[in-house]
Parts: structure tokens; C-alpha cells; sequence
């Protein structure tokens, strides 16, 4: 099977001589889920940000297939959760940016989605007022909702409880199943039962990356 | 009261341009200060009261100038503030007090300083020969239309800027955005002066902000209240008010930015007490 992303003898880093994380090969093949370990500064967030288009590879390269798009789970600490807007219009503002003031609404399937991921009850709820943890959740079904076929996520469970965590992985993984797309996820979370969820797992050890699973 | 609306019909183009820029410049002041950008906007004012010097300067009496001089001075600015490793808002500050000052050496050139000062930090909406040219409107209707057709999207850049790039929606919106803002502060500022344009961009804004949740409602107290205090502000500044045996009459511009300012003190106030309550 041809992968749909591969990054090729990929540096990534701020300063042209100073990549913080060098010679990366990895490819990401449509369907599959991926986790990536690695300590506070190893370069983990800069490589998806640079897979992801967001800032310029210090040199290698990413080549996509043509039909790939993308979409970011950031961490929550980067939006701006000050915004005036219900957890409701955040989810559906990518939607109402394409179109001019149609009517945007969710589907039955996504319907059933929030339910599963207990967002429904904080729909009407401004994102101000939700905790850390209901943002996270928003934000990771927002991005499922953008059916993209490679989603990143920046450590995305690390304000979850471990059985909001579970929940949130098994809608991962059913979603992932029903509209075939990939994820590469972020996280600090080495333990077994969290990485048995993923078909691959990669390390970042030394500035380099390395595959544990 | 009578008088008043006698007067105000007097000066209804002069009104309607207040308040037609003042309402907008609050819902363009919204989104800068949601995106943190409201000394951004502040400084932008002081980019286009350079660009009107430099119009003065060089002769170019056409309104097109000074918005086209504000519009080309945005980019390497906005650039700058973007790329330099300083803090933005040091750079900012820099920006600000430099433009403030070439203004100031520009009119200086033109004799009668004192008076361009006034005008270019004040504004003199009553006392100027304002004609509501048809490109001032054109680029007005333009604007606003733009604004509406861009907004879900300008929304969302706002909100969460990476992920709008990540998922590849159109690049130009902040720069076309950025370019809404510079060239109805060209027109405000060249109409109604810096202090105006800047107050109207950031306290209504503010007030809405602090009182309200929801952006609709944000949006609609920020337009009423820049309304309000645009008419309260002409009405004050059509009244005779007698100081040491003379009569004097307040400047408009700056009954508004008071008027703005006060009623902002008050609502933040109420809320403050009311939610403490």
C-alpha cells in the first residue's frame, strides 16, 4: 500500500544549523493510527506543524498524494478561548466559512457523535465556560468534523480523565473505521494500555525518530 | 431639543459619515481586540494620520492619497511586527510614536501647524468642509460589503488561525482584513481625526466585550453604543456653554471619544457592581 504522507530526510527546527529534530523518514498510509512519544522540547509539536504546512521545513521534504488534507488538534493553551461563541459555533464555524450565511447544521451521524463524546449537554454552553478538558474534546470533534484524511493532534488527551481518554480514543478509532482517515497523535501518555490503540508507535530519541511498536 | 435636530439636520452628512464610520470602525475594533490586536488598530490610526500629513506635504489634495499611502504603509509594517523577534507590541509602540511625530514634522512644512494638529488629532467634523465624496462612500460601501461576504471567514482566522491555514481556507483574508481596517481609519482619520477613529475602534468594542457573550449581541451593543455616543456627542457640542463670559462651544470629536468613554465607565461599572451583587 502507498502511504498518502511521507516525510523525507526531514529536518525540522527554528535555526537553519540547529534542527531540532533531523532526519526524519516516516509515512503516514491512509487508515492507520499513529502516536509519537518523546520528552518537553524533543521537536514533536514542530514536526506536525511543519507536516502540517504551518511553518517551513529546514530541509528534506513532504509529499502528499494529491487528495490529502489536513487538520490540527491544538493544544488548548493555543486558542482563544476568549472568543464569544458557543461550543456549538465553534464546531460548525469551519462549516459556515465555506458558505455565506447558509444555514449549517450537523448530521445525524455527527449528531450521534456528540453524544458519544458527551459534548450534546455543553452544545449551548459558551467555550469561555467550559473546563479544560470539555475544550479538548470540542476541539478534537471539531476536527473530525472537518473529515480530512490525516488529522494531527497535539497531545490531545492530556486534560482528559483516563475513562474520558478511553471514550475519546474508541471515537477515534469508529470514526477513523467509518470515513477512512489517519491519525498522528502526540502524547506523553507511554503507558501500555494507552498505546496498545495504535497500530504504529514512534519515539523521538536523540533528535531522531524511532519506532517502538 | 428642537434646536438640536435643527442643527443636526444642519449637519445630517457630516452625522450620518460619524456615524456610519464610527459603527464600523466599533465592529472592525471587535475582532482586533479578540485577536489581542487592539494597540495594532491604535497605531494603525497613527499610520494614516501620517499618511494624510505626507498627502498634505506633497500636494496630493485628492481623498485616494492618504488611503492608498495607509494601505501601502500596512503591509511592511504588519510584516515587521510579524518577523521581528521583539516583543510586538515594543515594536508597535515604536511604530506608533514615530508615525505620531513624521506627522507632525509633514504639517509642520504647510504652515498653520496648530491647526493641522488639531485637526488631524481631533478632527473637526463640524468646522471642515466635509463633502461626502463618491469615492469616500465607494470605498465605505466596499468595505462593509467585503466585510459581510469575508466575515464566517474572518471569524475564523481569529479564532484559531492555525488550524484556517492547516485546512487550506483563502490566505488573503488577513491581509484583506488588515486592509478594511487601515482604509477606514485613512477615511476616519482624515475625516474625524486619530483620537475618534482610534476610541471608536477600541471602547465600544471593549464595553460589548465585558458585558456580553454572545458575538451577535457583542456586535450589536458595540454598534448602538458608538451610535449613541456619536449623537450625544453632537448634541453636546451643538450646545452654547458660557465660561468665564464668553461662549464656547465643545469639539465634536472629542465629545464623542468622551461621550464613549463615559458611557463605557458606566456600563463596566454596572456590571462590575451587578455581578458582585
Amino acid at each position: 500500500m502507498e502511504p498518502i504522507s511521507r516525510a523525507i530526510e526531514l529536518n525540522v527546527g527554528y535555526r537553519k544549523n540547529f534542527p531540532i529534530l533531523e532526519n526524519c523518514n516516516l509515512e503516514i498510509y491512509l487508515g492507520e493510527m499513529i502516536a509519537l512519544l518523546g520528552p518537553n522540547g524533543s521537536g514533536k509539536s514542530t514536526l506536525i506543524r511543519t507536516w502540517c504546512g504551518l511553518q517551513k521545513q529546514l530541509s528534506g521534504k513532504i509529499v502528499s498524494i494529491p487528495e490529502v488534507s489536513f487538520s490540527l488538534v491544538p493544544q488548548v493553551k493555543n486558542i482563544n478561548f476568549g472568543f464569544p461563541m458557543s461550543v456549538k459555533d465553534t464546531l460548525l464555524l469551519p462549516r459556515k466559512a465555506k458558505t455565506f450565511f447558509k444555514k449549517v447544521k450537523f448530521t445525524l451521524k455527527e449528531e450521534e457523535l456528540l453524544e458519544k463524546s458527551g459534548i450534546t449537554n455543553i452544545l449551548y454552553n459558551q467555550i469561555s465556560q467550559c473546563s479544560g478538558g470539555q475544550l479538548q474534546k470540542v476541539l478534537i470533534v471539531r476536527s473530525l468534523f472537518s473529515y480530512a484524511k490525516i488529522i494531527f493532534l497535539d497531545e490531545p488527551m492530556d486534560a482528559l480523565d483516563p475513562t474520558t481518554t478511553q471514550t475519546m480514543l474508541e471515537v477515534l478509532k469508529s470514526f477513523k473505521k467509518e470515513n477512512q482517515m489517519s491519525f498522528f497523535l502526540i502524547t506523553h501518555n507511554a503507558s501500555q494500555e494507552f498505546l496498545d490503540n495504535f497500530d504504529r508507535v514512534f519515539e523521538i530519541q536523540l533528535k531522531q525518530i524511532v519506532q517502538k511498536k | 431639543m428642537k434646536e438640536f435636530f435643527s442643527n443636526l439636520i444642519l449637519f445630517l452628512p457630516q452625522f450620518f459619515l460619524g456615524s456610519i464610520l464610527g459603527m464600523f470602525l466599533s465592529v472592525l475594533g471587535i475582532i482586533l481586540i479578540l485577536r489581542k490586536m487592539a494597540f495594532f488598530g491604535v497605531t494603525l490610526s497613527q499610520v494614516a494620520n501620517f499618511s494624510f500629513a505626507l498627502s498634505l506635504f506633497l500636494g496630493f489634495r485628492e481623498e485616494s492619497f492618504p488611503l492608498i499611502f495607509s494601505v501601502l504603509i500596512l503591509v511592511p509594517v504588519f510584516y515587521f511586527t510579524r518577523t521581528t523577534k521583539s516583543k510586538s507590541d515594543t515594536v508597535l509602540g515604536i511604530i506608533f510614536v514615530s508615525f505620531g511625530s513624521l506627522a507632525q514634522v509633514l504639517l509642520s512644512f504647510g504652515g498653520n501647524v496648530q491647526n493641522h494638529l488639531l485637526s488631524a488629532y481631533f478632527g473637526d467634523i463640524l468646522t471642515s468642509e466635509i463633502k461626502i465624496k463618491s469615492f469616500m462612500l465607494l470605498v465605505l460601501g466596499v468595505n462593509i460589503i467585503l466585510f459581510i461576504f469575508l466575515y464566517q471567514k474572518i471569524i475564523f482566522f481569529s479564532f484559531d488561525p492555525d488550524e484556517y491555514k492547516v485546512r487550506n481556507y483563502p490566505k488573503y483574508v488577513e491581509i484583506l482584513f488588515l486592509a478594511i481596517v487601515t482604509s477606514m481609519l485613512s477615511i476616519s482619520v482624515n475625516l474625524l481625526g486619530s483620537f475618534y477613529s482610534a476610541a471608536q475602534l477600541i471602547i465600544p468594542g471593549f464595553t460589548a466585550l465585558y458585558l456580553f457573550r454572545k458575538l451577535f449581541l457583542v456586535i450589536l451593543f458595540s454598534i448602538l453604543l458608538s451610535f449613541f455616543a456619536t449623537l450625544i456627542g453632537f448634541y453636546i457640542s451643538f450646545q452654547e456653554i458660557h465660561y468665564k463670559n464668553e461662549t464656547i462651544f465643545l469639539p465634536t470629536s472629542s465629545s464623542i471619544v468622551v461621550c464613549l468613554a463615559t458611557l463605557c465607565l458606566i456600563f463596566v461599572s454596572f456590571r462590575k457592581w451587578y455581578t458582585h451583587k
